[in-house]
């Protein structure tokens, strides 16, 4: 499963999607967003994709993971537009049978989510705004 | 000549105030061609064409592809900050 939306994401819609009573292990991870940025309080974000080209890149890395690790089922979401302080920007949840294998590729399709996806993120501040890394 | 119109997001989108770029290329254009032809005509916004990274049809693409009149061009901004 993976959605691309600007509405509000809901961690358990995730999680619940990879369950399985095959899978032993579910890893939910969450990316939300920071107040701060080097010193600088952030007023709120804004994010914005290449559709369908982001999707199509979440679900190659899905292929990748599958390629890689025993993982059972990846679910992903990702946030556009305009987010608060304290919001979910992304949602990875995926099931193996036995946790290292999640743990570490999770933590894999994270590091490459930001190499690959054309998802960018955009820092409000009270005396400007930057286009940065965006997760 | 053939006009692409190449699809722009985040900074490059805000500098240029449009959502895409029209530029014309001769018909055996490559990436490459079209980085040169973009730094030339807006030097301001595009200052290291050998910099940009393009998508053709939604994937990454390198400077010596070829393109043709039906491809999606698009300029993906860097992910993590700094043209690569």
């Amino acid at each position: 499963m993976i959605i691309i939306t600007d509405t509000p994401l809901d961690p358990n819609q995730f999680t619940e999607a990879v369950k399985g009573t095959a899978h032993g292990a579910v890893i939910t991870f969450l990316g939300t967003t920071r107040e701060e940025t080097a010193g600088k309080k952030v007023l709120y974000l804004e994010y914005e994709s290449y559709d369908p080209m982001a999707s199509e890149k979440l679900h190659e890395l899905c292929d990748e993971i599958r390629q890689k690790w025993a993982v059972k089922d990846i679910a992903i979401g990702h946030r556009v537009g305009k987010l608060e302080i304290g919001e979910i920007s992304l949602v990875v949840a995926l099931s193996s049978a036995h946790r290292n294998e999640a743990f570490e590729s999770c933590i894999y399709l994270v590091d490459r989510l930001k190499e690959t996806v054309p998802i960018w993120k955009k820092e409000v501040f009270e005396d400007g705004e930057i286009w940065v890394d965006a997760h | 000549m053939i006009t692409f119109q190449i699809l722009l997001f985040a900074g490059d989108r805000e500098k240029m105030k449009s959502h895409s770029v029209e530029i014309a290329v001769s018909e055996t254009a490559t990436i490459g061609n079209l980085a040169e032809k973009l730094n030339q005509e807006y030097p301001s916004i595009f200052p290291r064409p050998e910099g940009l990274v393009f998508a053709v049809n939604r994937d990454y693409a390198t400077f010596d592809q070829p393109i043709s009149e039906t491809d999606e061009i698009a300029i993906i901004p860097p992910v993590s900050g700094g043209y690569l």
